[in-house]
């Protein structure tokens, strides 16, 4: 299922986020866990996901760190981890609330409710 | 720390072989993601290593699904999804980083590189003046003050105190310019004379002013032995020392100053010409090294005036011409503002003030009274007079510093001897010789102490440690200085020859792929914190530590300047391995991140113990040299085997050649020419510098500064060896195990392509920010020490007006 981008980009750094809080990881294993825990209903074009997080990085909510790949993965390689800050930690449980709030709304809205 | 920048400026290229051609499977779709972040190319560097194992990944598990190469590439390409989309967005989201890249290009190449030089000149000025250069120069070349680069260094230097001394009132430019402490550049005894006599018409009753003027007017009087005595001149000194001493008549400095005249126009002391071996052989010892003076009398009546006059002035209760007061005076209006004016200035206050003259004459004359008429010679006359002339010297002692009252009651000591010898009083002759013995000994100590330091100051010893201290911190910081502008030259030639690469390779065709080349690789901050942290901080921390510790054993501080000297070195070495090292180690991790191809590994096999070797061999070739050369400044004083002493400073070079040898061998692994050949010219290089400046620039060499000059030799040999094998090595040019003959232009080849001017730029900014400022504190705080022990210990002055 293909969503609107602007739909998509509005979700990309709260869903970032809650995945770098749980624990540190790099860029196409976030693709990846995001396909596998929406059951693929969430696809993102994955080139948007690097600007997404350079974005965060230059704000600080997010660290990077060069690291190797596992040997039995890709021996050799070496890939950009990215970690939560504590900043990007605040940032997390704020955009947790804005998306909660927002969303009830929406839903309240397009339930009919309200009237 | 400029090996930090020697990181920043990094290149991308091994010299191993030209970086290999972008044949990647995904190449053209990141040149197509990242071509908008071409304005900075580690930026872009960094994108498409992340693209391509994003991309590599997705192929990989496709592959593992089952599907083939080309499918699983196809695929991973797809879910990357619109290559143009994603430039825009990755440009949009760096905009910022990628206008701040070139507002410091611009910067670099505009701004940057003329501020770097005017800072180098200005710190180089600073460090001339501060570390005494031009005083070292001046000390070393006395006799060749009309030398054009003698006179254009001496008006330099004396800029700044000039233009002290305008902004002074009247009054203190008055004091300014009459003290002799002041004349730190000294100007002709004439102008002196002027300056004290216009101090003393405006203060006329002073009598700080009127010794002070007649010990000037005394300076400019003496006459040499083959000048026509200016009588006129003489008559009106006379009477103005005769109002002196109504003006002060405890004060034996008059007395001195007339007898001292009254002998000059009467006589002329002669040398006897008697050797050494005609004299008894326990009495040769004490006239080793000293003239024995006679007299020759041609007015009898003048001298005898003379005489009464050295009568009179060895019964007063001082003998001063009041140049410390002065010279408190003027550090009243006038605090010095380096380390080297300060020491300049206290050495000057041991000047001649006239009561010398009046001793050689009084112990040549008991000599000749004695050599005469031996039989009919009234002892106690002589006696009386040697005793004066001790009498004297006492008096003076406040002027001068302990060792030399030491060696002038040593010289009255050879005359005592003789002429108990002469008047064959055995016992006061076996009294005498004791009394010489007692004192050479005594004489060695304190030579002993006063010949550790750099300048021969009028300081006791407990100052002396202070400035020693001082002398350790403007060495250390002579040598930070000097390791910061070798690297800076460094990244110049790097610079330069990475130019010349570019140029060949433009003109060959071969530029131009698409791999971004970043000329800049920023380490990151967190590695860049580590180096200094380890490399720099720690080592630093340490050797506070150690000396700190050290010196509180080290209560005997007969070589401290060497041992420092060596210490500093040592450290400085350690820190520049360290930062070769881990930078290098940085540089490699951070291109590897990049993706880029790998810088050659540090070129120290084994570094551990290799450098442990090389820290070693540097202190046991100190500890060799420098009694190999101590060697030579003997041989070269004492005319060894009837030859001249530049005879014996070729012997040097050789020495040059095998140290230079044993470290290129350390370096290289094998004995290299090219290594030997580099150290022998930069002595030679010094060498005839030195001869171009003076003739006395070479025993100053040898003689002042033999611990120092030894510990530069080896220090300039051990940088120029290291930098030169690494540089070598660094481009291309020599490989271990290389011969000459293989050493070409195709070296040029392999050079490494990255502009190192940003890096100079940035390297000549903090060697003004890293080198001028510890300059400055450091300096004040030497200043500010030996300040406080001089004031403690010495000071009891007034304002004299």
């Amino acid at each position: 299922m293909e969503f609107p981008n602007d739909l998509v980009r509005g979700s990309i750094e709260p869903v970032v986020l809650k995945l770098l809080r749980e624990q540190p990881r790099y860029g196409y294993e976030i693709v990846k866990l995001v396909n596998a825990r929406t059951n693929g209903v969430l696809q993102w074009k994955e080139g948007t996901l690097y600007p997404a997080l350079h974005r965060m990085e230059g704000a600080g909510l997010v660290k990077a760190e060069w690291r190797d790949a596992p040997e039995g993965e890709a021996p050799g390689r070496k890939r950009k981890y990215y970690a939560l800050t504590r900043k990007g930690q605040k940032e997390f449980a704020r955009r947790a609330l804005e998306f909660r709030d927002f969303t009830g709304a929406v839903n309240i809205l397009l339930n009919g409710g309200g009237q | 720390m400029s090996d930090a920048i020697t990181a920043l400026s990094g290149s991308s290229h091994s010299v191993d072989g030209p970086p290999p051609p972008p044949t990647g499977p995904y190449d053209d779709l990141l040149d197509q993601a990242t071509h908008r972040l071409a304005g900075d190319p580690e930026l872009q560097c960094e994108v498409r290593q992340e693209l391509r194992g994003h991309l590599e990944d997705a192929a990989a598990e496709h592959r593992a699904a089952g599907l083939s190469e080309a499918e699983s590439r196809r695929l991973a390409r797809e879910a990357l999804g619109d290559s143009a989309a994603l430039s825009l967005e990755l440009f949009q989201t760096h905009r910022r980083r990628l206008r701040g890249r070139r507002a410091l290009k611009w910067t670099l190449g505009v701004a940057l590189i003329p501020a770097a030089l005017a800072i180098t000149f200005a710190v180089g000025y600073s460090a001339v003046l501060s570390l005494g250069v031009d005083s070292t120069l001046q000390f070393a070349t006395e006799r060749n003050q009309d030398r054009p680069l003698i006179r254009a260094i001496e008006r330099l230097s004396r800029i700044s105190f000039d233009r002290q001394l305008a902004d002074l009132k009247p009054d203190d430019r008055l004091i300014a310019e009459a003290a002799f402490s002041a004349d730190i550049y000294r100007r002709p005894l004439a102008d002196q004379a002027a300056s004290a006599r216009r101090l003393l018409a405006r203060w006329p009753r002073n009598t700080v002013y009127y010794a002070y003027s007649a010990s000037a007017d005394f300076r400019e009087l003496t006459f040499g032995p083959k000048e026509k005595p200016d009588f006129a001149g003489a008559r009106a000194f006379l009477d103005k020392m005769d109002r002196g001493e109504q003006l002060e008549p405890d004060n034996a400095l008059y007395n001195m100053l007339k007898a001292g005249v009254l002998f000059q126009l009467s006589s002329s002391i002669v040398d006897l010409d008697i050797p050494r071996s005609a004299l008894p052989e326990e009495e040769q010892a004490a006239w080793r090294g000293v003239a024995i003076h006679g007299l020759d009398i041609h007015d009898q009546a003048v001298f005898d005036r003379g005489l009464r006059e050295l009568r009179a002035g060895w019964d007063k209760p001082r003998l001063t011409d009041h140049e410390d007061t002065l010279a408190l005076d003027f550090r009243l209006i006038h605090r010095p503002d380096s380390l080297a004016e300060m020491l300049r200035m206290r050495t000057y206050l041991r000047s001649y003030n006239g009561a010398h003259g009046g001793i050689m004459d009084a112990e040549a004359y008991a000599l000749q009274l004695a050599r005469q008429n031996p039989a009919s010679a009234d002892p106690n006359a002589i006696v009386e007079l040697l005793d004066g002339a001790l009498k004297i010297a006492r008096l003076n002692a406040t002027k001068e510093r302990p060792l030399d009252y030491e060696w002038r009651s040593q010289e009255i000591l050879h005359y005592r001897i003789g002429a108990m010898r002469l008047l064959g009083r055995k016992d006061a002759y076996a009294a005498a010789l004791a009394e010489f013995a007692t004192g050479e000994r005594r004489a060695y100590e304190l030579q002993k102490t006063y010949n550790i330091g750099l300048y021969p100051t009028a300081l006791e010893k407990a100052q002396m440690d202070h400035a020693e201290d001082a002398v350790g911190g403007r060495l250390a910081l002579g040598l930070l200085l000097a390791m910061l502008a070798l690297m800076a030259t460094r990244l110049l030639l790097l610079a330069l020859a990475g130019k010349v690469r570019d140029l060949l390779v433009s003109r060959t065709g071969e530029a131009n792929r698409d791999m971004p080349n970043p000329r800049f690789i920023f380490i990151g901050w967190r590695r860049l914190a580590r180096i200094c942290l380890f490399a720099v901080i720690l080592p630093i921390a340490c050797h506070i530590g150690w000396s700190r510790a050290t010196l509180l054993w080290r209560q005997d501080r007969e070589i401290a300047a060497v041992l420092l000297a060596v210490e500093f070195f040592a450290m400085m070495v350690l820190i520049q391995s360290l930062l070769w090292r881990f930078t290098r180690a940085a540089v490699r991790d951070r291109a590897a991140e990049l993706g880029i191809a790998l810088p050659p590994s540090a070129p120290l096999r084994r570094g551990a113990i290799r450098f442990g070797i090389l820290i070693l061999s540097v202190c046991g070739v100190a500890v060799v040299f420098w009694p190999i050369v101590w060697c030579l400044n003997y041989l070269s004083q004492h005319h060894a085997f009837g030859l001249e002493r530049w005879v014996w400073v070729p012997c040097a070079i050789p020495l040059c050649w095998i140290a230079g040898s044993l470290i290129g061998r350390l370096q290289q692994g094998g004995l290299h020419r090219r290594t030997g050949i580099a150290v022998v010219g930069v002595v030679l290089s010094i060498l005839l510098l030195s001869w171009s400046v003076s003739d006395h620039a070479i025993s100053f060499l040898l003689n002042v500064g033999v611990p120092l000059s030894t510990f530069y030799l080896i220090g300039a040999a051990c940088l120029l060896t290291l930098i030169c094998s690494r540089l070598l090595k660094r481009l291309g040019v020599m490989q271990p195990g290389d011969s000459e003959s293989s050493a070409g232009c195709a070296a040029f080849q392999r050079l490494w392509p990255g502009s190192a001017l940003p890096g100079l730029g940035c390297a000549m900014v903090l060697l003004g920010l890293f080198a001028g400022y510890p300059l400055r504190y450091i300096e004040a705080s030497a200043i500010h020490k030996i300040d406080a022990a001089i004031n403690a210990s010495q000071v009891h002055g007034h304002d004299a007006r």
